[in-house]
């Protein structure tokens, strides 16, 4: 017995000695906390999501077996939707119509705008750090801050209508109580809190483009919108992708201002109820995880086959 | 005691074989020189011996340790860098003061250490800044002190020099060298690529090319006896002409025969290459035992200038024979030359040498 | 022909200019409305048109702020839960990224590969598994309970894993051979040289951490433990205040680090974003 303890001892030894098993032990070291939360709370937990999907539970009882039934629970969902179900009916269709409508109207803008934003600041002029400054301040502040005091700006006698009333005279809608107007609104604070760090990034591609095939393009005579057109647009591809993916991922899974300006029930009508939002209910408020995990599942397909089909069709990975 | 001994080491990434089945001595306090070609694979052997990697096969000798496994941290070796490597942070005392630190030398020793090297080493007033507030020659030095400090069995050098300035590096050839092998007597594995710094510097000088070792031997040994093309091509400059043809015997003579013209070779060499009559083979002469002059005279051969250096001192010509092929020929400077003028050029009957073709070995 | 090329090019630039400016005032002037609102009565605030000038001004808003046991208990959890988040993704990430970038060890490019491919999970996946975990660990309704699902995050490992292997291998060889393992490689040489990618961890991890609300929202239970976020909107939902003026004093207040944080470093951190977009 002891003979064999020393030799496993001497072996361990003459192991540590070894240079190559001495790094790897050493490196194992280093990424041990790394690796063990990630693999707990990101594969551990996603196979436990997974797993959970096939059962019913309310976390205290026991688990039950119930094969695919909450994946029917929520293709009945979505099939009463779309006969024209109440929201109450079909909450899970409501959310997915309505983030579906949100990411088509967040995503094209804010990309479009923080691309022209950067075009014009991407010329020399004074003061480029002032505008990007102020551009990116509502990226570095929270969420749930700045809906907070949009609610304040969007009320029907409030700052948004004042400064409307300039340009469309006579429209003054009450913003959050309306539910034809809620989503827009909600829309709205996402793409004037995100555009602006996308800005920033384009203007970074642009200033990488080389001068020289500008100034060629002008000694051929093309203006500066047909250089944004046909120069600057094509040169921006690989970012523009990045940040389409990066915009369907953040909008897809919508929740901070839904939760806020909506309310989690999602405020008049369900105007402002999201998919994200329907998940929290279905774990915390319904107490079923097994359905809510069914339901994560869903937008984890959803949001992963949106990316992967667009970054497919313009052949540009992003990680 | 540190003698190094690589046996049959052969190292690969992925599918290139950076070093391949290198069987390398370097004798206690020999300063050995790795000369070769960029890419190959001189670094990979130095780090080889330093520990930085590990063989696929063969077996490292240091001393009469076998250290394949040993980690570099226990190998007692010191290696300088070509970007010297200097930690960024620490300051020049710090820097030299580290490897001792590491050992667990005590505190009162270490600064005694570092001052004595820094002293040795013209660097003590600099003991206080940091790395980015030197000189290139200055961070140099202190590469080598921190190399020097902890007194190793083996010293590694991988192109010291190359980030020097032309003036700097010929002072710092001739410093290092006496430094390293007068003055401390380690033993010194050197790599460069620069042939002048070979030449002047080594003991011995193994020659290296695609992960090979070519030929070990003394820097006379490696120009006057190149042991094949590869070798007999890469040192020297300008680099020695080839002349490709077949060897023929007509009357009890030898010739090489060049295509347009015969080549009559000297009878001096005749007993060595009478055996391969009638094969391929090529004839080297270098540069500077080729004489052209603008007359003919006795036993020499027409040629054509395409091209020419003039180097100052003296210039290079290249000229054809009859079809495309280059050589390389040395002229006294003041000599009337142009393009495309006929000249005529003979060799020195002493220094030929000729080597097989199919396998590029030396034959005389 | 020239004077008019000068002309249009004059009109460009003004256009510019003028496009510009809009939108800087489009993305401040919330904020702006914010700050001065914040120092009115809610009677002034609410009124319209819009007044600009407080009369009277007032800090009964931020009074009332600090007057609500919680808000402060809310500010020190933030601050907690920013603190730790940060702290461990220094350390952590850090020893993983040098570890990542320049040791070698089977199954070292496999592991960082699955790694990063935890990025594509969105969080709703895994949140009732590890509400979960950490509700078995017993550490729901406590901020160490949610400090420890974020404390190692794979982006800033990725991002200490960059910088790392942008270092040049020479100055980890010269280590290795004066005598440092690994580990004592990573104290003495890679933390001090790593001080500008570690800089950057920081603020993106503050700033993620400082702004955070789902994670809180679920993990947290009772006010006392709340963050600013979660606290703010409970506040709103609540309607602790018949006023709405406290709420925007409140979310200044909870604004005001990222903020001056942001202002002090702009330069700084709009380059990290354009590092961090560059790799894609
Ligand atoms: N870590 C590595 N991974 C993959 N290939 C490598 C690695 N290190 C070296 N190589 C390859 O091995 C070969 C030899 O490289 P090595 O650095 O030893 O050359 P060298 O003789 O030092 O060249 P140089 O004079 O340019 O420094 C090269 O083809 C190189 O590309
Ligand atoms: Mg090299």
């Amino acid at each position: 017995m002891s003979k064999s303890h020393l030799f496993l001892s001497q072996k361990m030894k003459s192991l540590l000695e070894k240079r190559k098993s001495r790094e790897a032990l050493e490196a194992l070291i280093l990424i041990s906390v790394v690796t063990c939360l990630n693999m707990v709370f990101g594969y551990f937990a996603a196979a436990f999501a997974f797993y959970l999907s096939f059962f019913k539970w309310d976390y205290i009882g026991p688990m039950e077996f119930v094969g695919l039934k909450n994946f029917m629970v929520i293709f009945k969902d979505l099939w009463r939707g779309i006969s024209g179900a109440y929201f109450f009916q079909a909450p899970f269709y409501t959310g997915l119509k309505n983030i579906l409508l949100y990411t088509a109207i967040v995503v094209p803008t804010q990309t479009i705008l923080a691309m022209i934003l950067a075009a014009f600041a991407n010329q020399k002029i004074k003061g480029v750090q002032f505008y990007k400054v102020s551009y990116f301040l509502p990226a570095v502040t929270s969420p749930v801050i700045i809906a907070l005091i949009f609610i304040w700006l969007f009320m029907k006698q409030g700052y948004i209508n004042y400064m409307l009333q300039f340009v469309a005279p006579g429209f003054a809608p009450d913003w959050i109580n309306d539910k034809s107007y809620l989503l827009y609104a909600i829309a709205l604070v996402a793409i004037w809190g995100t555009s602006g760090h996308f800005m920033v990034s384009f203007l970074a591609a642009m200033q990488s483009i080389p001068r020289d095939i500008y100034e060629a393009a002008m000694l051929e005579g093309a203006g500066p919108i047909r250089r944004f057109i046909y120069i600057t647009v094509p040169m921006l591809k690989p970012m523009i992708v990045y940040v389409v993916v990066l915009g369907l991922i953040g909008a897809l899974q919508m929740f901070d201002l839904a939760w806020v300006m909506a309310g989690s029930n999602g405020g008049p009508g369900g105007a402002g109820y999201t998919m994200a939002l329907d998940i929290y209910n279905e774990a915390f408020i319904n107490l079923r995880p097994g359905v809510a995990a069914a339901k994560s599942i869903f937008l984890f397909a959803l949001i992963f086959s949106v990316t992967y089909v667009f970054q497919k069709k313009y052949k540009v990975m992003v990680r | 005691m540190a003698r190094v001994f690589l046996e049959n080491v052969v190292k690969k990434f992925g599918k290139v074989v950076a070093v391949n089945h290198v069987t390398l001595e370097v004798k206690d306090k020999e300063f050995m020189v790795l000369l070769g070609p960029s890419g190959c694979g001189k670094s990979t052997t130095l780090r080889l011996i330093a520990g930085l990697e590990t063989p696929d096969e063969g077996k490292i000798w240091i001393g009469d340790r076998l250290v394949n496994e040993i980690d570099p941290t226990k190998r007692n070796v010191a290696m300088v860098f070509q970007s010297y490597a200097l930690y960024p942070h620490m300051t020049v005392y710090r820097n030299i003061e580290f490897p001792l630190k590491m050992a667990r030398v005590p505190k009162e020793e270490r600064r005694r250490k570092v001052i004595e090297v820094a002293k040795f080493l013209g660097i003590e007033d600099l003991l206080n800044r940091y790395p980015k507030q030197l000189s290139g020659g200055q961070q140099q030095r202190v590469a080598l002190a921190r190399a020097i400090v902890r007194e190793p069995e083996v010293f590694l050098l991988d192109e010291p020099l190359s980030n020097l300035d032309a003036k700097l590096r010929v002072k710092m050839r001739f410093e290092l060298r006496r430094l390293l092998h007068d003055e401390l007597q380690i033993t010194t594995i050197y790599v460069t690529h620069d042939q002048v710094e070979a030449m002047t510097m080594a003991d011995k000088i193994a020659v290296m090319n695609a992960g090979k070792i070519m030929q070990v031997g003394s820097p006379i040994d490696v120009f006057e006896k190149p042991a094949n093309i590869f070798v007999a091509g890469f040192i020297g400059v300008p680099p020695m002409s080839f002349f490709e043809g077949t060897l023929i015997e007509k009357q009890k003579s030898l010739f090489l025969d060049l295509g347009s013209v015969l080549f009559r070779i000297p009878k001096t060499y005749y007993s060595a290459l009478h055996p391969h009559v009638g094969s391929e083979i090529v004839m080297g002469i270098r540069p500077q035992d080729i004489k052209v002059t603008l007359e003919p005279q006795e036993d020499s051969y027409e040629g054509k200038i395409v091209g020419y250096e003039p180097l100052g001192t003296e210039t290079y010509i290249h000229f054809t024979i009859n079809g495309t092929k280059e050589y390389i020929a040395v002229i006294p400077r003041g000599m009337r030359i142009s393009l495309k003028r006929k000249v005529y050029w003979k060799s020195n009957p002493q220094k030929l040498y000729f080597f097989r073709k199919s396998t590029g070995e030396a034959i005389y | 022909m020239r004077s008019s090329l000068k002309l249009t090019k004059l009109g460009w630039i003004a256009l510019t200019c003028f496009v510009l400016s809009l939108f800087a005032f489009i993305y401040l002037s919330p904020f702006i409305r914010s700050f001065v609102a914040s120092f009115m009565t809610w009677e002034q605030a609410s009124r319209y048109p819009p007044e600009w000038i407080p009369d009277p001004f007032t800090l009964e808003n931020y009074m009332k702020l600090f007057k609500l046991e919680l808000f402060p208990r809310w500010i020190f959890n933030t601050a907690l839960y920013a603190g730790l988040i940060v702290a461990g993704n220094i350390m952590f990430s850090s020893m993983a990224g040098y570890a990542f970038a320049r040791l070698k060890f089977p199954g070292r490019d496999a592991l960082f590969s699955a790694l990063l491919a935890l990025l594509m999970i969105p969080i709703f996946v895994t949140l009732v598994p590890n509400y979960i975990i950490i509700y078995r660990l017993g550490l729901i309704d406590n901020i160490a309970g949610l400090a420890l699902l974020s404390l190692a995050n794979v982006p800033s490992t990725f991002l200490m894993r960059q910088y790392f292997l942008s270092l040049p291998q020479e100055v980890f060889d010269a280590a290795r051979i004066d005598g440092c393992g690994p580990i004592k490689t990573f104290f003495y040489i890679c933390l001090p040289l790593a001080k500008p990618a570690l800089g950057a961890v920081a603020v993106y991890q503050f700033l993620g951490a400082w702004n955070a609300f789902l994670g809180p929202l679920v993990f947290l239970r009772t006010p006392e433990n709340f963050t600013l976020p979660v606290g703010l909107s409970f506040a709103f939902q609540r309607s602790m205040w018949t006023e709405y003026t406290p709420i925007i004093a409140g979310s200044l207040v909870a604004a005001a680090p990222t903020i001056v944080l942001f202002i002090a470093l702009n330069k700084y951190l709009i380059k990290g974003i354009v590092i961090q977009a560059g790799k894609g």
